[in-house]
């Protein structure tokens, strides 16, 4: 009977082997806090490009800030949370982090967003290192806008530009370059989640991949500060729906054609609105929204006025934030749109009052 | 696959009793049992990656083992046996991992990191096994077995889920994402073929019933190396308890 005895032996195992914990791997910093007084909207981590996006007051810029930060774990950051950083004229401004397991480490640039003009050429684009998708910068090579594509990054697209719905393109207004979002198929692994289609977005905001899979909706945070009051949102767009229309659940709807969706909100900050609430928040203020998501061939001109709620303009104290979203497929968020619908905007402007 | 386990049973089988018969006295040296018994073990790396933090909970499920055996006794103390079993070999288990690695790929999306969190995984695989052993005649009714096994994987099963944790996308340096419960399925990615070591023991106890334990200790990874859902080996490591009737 010693097999049985040993035989035993191998089960219990299953308990008593487990190892020394590791070292912890992880070199996030996971929150930096600024004297709310400094700031004209949220800070943002971008966790994905590793970078932490602020919106300064013109005083705090000059003199620097002094954040408190904190980091995964036994890791260790430079220059330390609590240390005065100043920028000095130029927008970044750089921190370490090293995980307590070596060689670990991240590096995070701090970036002051100046929104300056809130006119946009899509002229810079980027690309992320690991997944490979474009996304557009300033030409300071600042943040302003972002897409779904991070997202759908995570349900394994192929490493290239065109596979992601969201990109750039030359076929733009002018022939200069132009954001491009094509409404795609989901991947096999998207679709054990029930997901069979993205669209293309890109928007004024930042995108949050920790809530991507729990709650989609509100992985898109919208918005970025914005001094004065808005009149008119104008641009240049064209859009080609696809085929066939289909339900979130992949059954084609006949009839049915595809639309795009162009729009600018006004709010109240600096919290920022999401896919959630983005069109229902009591927070909103104004909106100017393309009415006309139908074809068009060639690069069509709009002109949108902002239409404020109630006709009520906001006190002047508000903390405003503003957000502009376009997406080749309206219903996008939800999963439902026409596979190869295209739409490409280019030159978006904020007019001010 | 397991055309050729029923070839090498029935090949062996019939040298055994062919050896047998000329030999001239069969009804003595020759042996038939049937077997009925309980597995209890592991789909499990031979040592526990220290990914793996804590052993919530474990159960080998239902795990049947039915088998016919032919023993052929060659000398006083040393005969052989070969057999033919059907082996349930599952288990239910759920760990808490972190920084657990894994890859997981479809056509041709992929998806890979580093897991923290729960996972679950349920095996229920069924093998078609040949064991070929050696058999000692220790006396006072034992019988001592050591040996090889040839199985093949009739109806695989392993399934299961990851839930409340995240996954750092790549690496332990990308970005979190939260993980409120995703399922997996690595069904067809196991290898259809298995073999390992079969060692066993088995007493007579009334009139013709024995008592036995035997050991399959798998010594091939059950998922092929071009698999990365599972950053480490695992093997099948089970035992079985049951009795055997001869005839």
């Amino acid at each position: 009977m010693r097999l049985t005895v040993l035989l035993f032996a191998v089960v219990l195992c299953l308990n008593s082997c487990i190892k020394d914990a590791p070292a912890n791997p992880e070199a996030d910093i996971e929150s930096f806090e600024i004297d709310p007084k400094l700031l004209t909207g949220q800070t943002f981590i971008d966790q994905v490009n590793r970078k932490i996006l602020v919106y300064l007051t013109k005083e705090a810029y000059e003199t620097g800030i002094t954040p408190t930060i904190t980091i995964s774990k036994n890791a260790t950051i430079t220059p330390a949370s609590g240390q005065k950083i100043t920028f000095n004229g130029k927008n970044e401004v750089t921190y370490t982090v090293a995980a307590a397991q070596h060689p670990n480490q991240k590096t995070y640039t701090v970036q002051v967003v100046n929104v300056g003009d809130w006119h946009f050429e899509f002229e810079k684009w980027l690309q992320n290192t690991d997944d490979k998708y474009e996304y557009p910068v300033e030409d300071d090579l600042s943040t302003l806008w972002t897409s779904g594509n991070p997202g759908i990054a995570l349900s394994g697209v192929p490493q290239d530009p065109l596979a992601y719905p969201t990109r750039s393109t030359t076929d733009g207004y002018l022939g200069t370059k132009a954001a491009e979002m094509v409404t795609i198929k989901g991947t096999p692994l998207s679709a054990i989640v029930g997901i069979y289609l993205y669209s293309g977005s890109v928007f004024i905001g930042n995108f949050n991949p920790s809530v991507v899979l729990i709650k989609p909706l509100a992985a898109t945070e919208f918005g970025a500060p914005y001094v004065g009051l808005p009149a008119r949102f104008t641009g240049y767009y064209k859009y080609t729906p696809g085929a066939a229309y289909q339900d979130e659940n992949q059954n084609i709807i006949a009839g049915k054609t595809d639309e795009c969706a162009i729009y600018a909100v006004l709010f109240e900050g600096p919290e920022r609105l999401d896919g959630t609430n983005i069109h229902t928040s009591e927070r909103v203020i104004a909106t100017a929204t393309l009415s006309d998501g139908s074809a068009k061939t060639n690069f069509t001109k709009f002109d949108i006025p902002f239409v404020y709620k109630n006709g009520q303009l906001p006190a002047a104290n508000k903390n405003l934030m503003l957000a502009i979203v376009a997406s080749s497929s309206k219903d996008g968020d939800h999963y439902k749109g026409a596979i190869g619908s295209r739409l490409v905007v280019d030159n978006l402007s904020v007019i001010p009052k | 696959m397991y055309k050729y386990l029923l070839l090498t049973f029935l090949l062996l089988g019939s040298t055994i009793f062919t050896f047998a018969q000329n030999s001239g006295d069969t009804s003595s040296k020759f042996e038939h049992n049937v077997q009925i018994g309980y597995n209890i073990g592991g789909l499990a790396p031979i040592s526990f990656p220290n990914t793996i933090r804590k052993i919530n909970s474990y159960s080998p499920g239902f795990s049947p083992s039915f088998g016919y055996e032919l023993n052929y006794r060659l000398h006083q103390k040393w005969g052989l046996a070969i057999g033919l079993r059907v082996d349930w070999k599952s288990m239910s288990v759920q760990d808490s991992v972190q920084y657990f690695h894994t890859l997981v790929s479809m056509d041709n999306a992929t998806i890979e990191g580093d897991f923290s969190g729960t996972n679950t995984t349920k095996v229920k695989n069924i093998y078609l096994a040949v064991p070929i052993q050696a058999l000692f005649y220790a006396g006072n009714h034992w019988k001592l077995k050591l040996g090889v096994y040839l199985a093949h994987l009739v109806h695989p099963s392993f399934y299961g889920s990851v839930s409340d944790g995240y996954l750092r996308k790549g690496d332990s340096l990308g970005e979190k994402v939260i993980i409120d419960y995703a399922s997996f399925d690595f069904d067809k990615e196991q290898r259809t073929f298995d073999f390992g070591i079969s060692a066993g023991a088995e007493k007579l106890i009334y009139k013709n019933f024995a008592a036995k334990a035997d050991l399959q200790w798998g010594l091939q990874p059950v998922f092929p190396d071009s698999f990365n859902g599972i950053s480490f080996n695992m093997y099948n490591i089970y035992g079985t308890l049951g009795v055997s009737y001869r005839f």
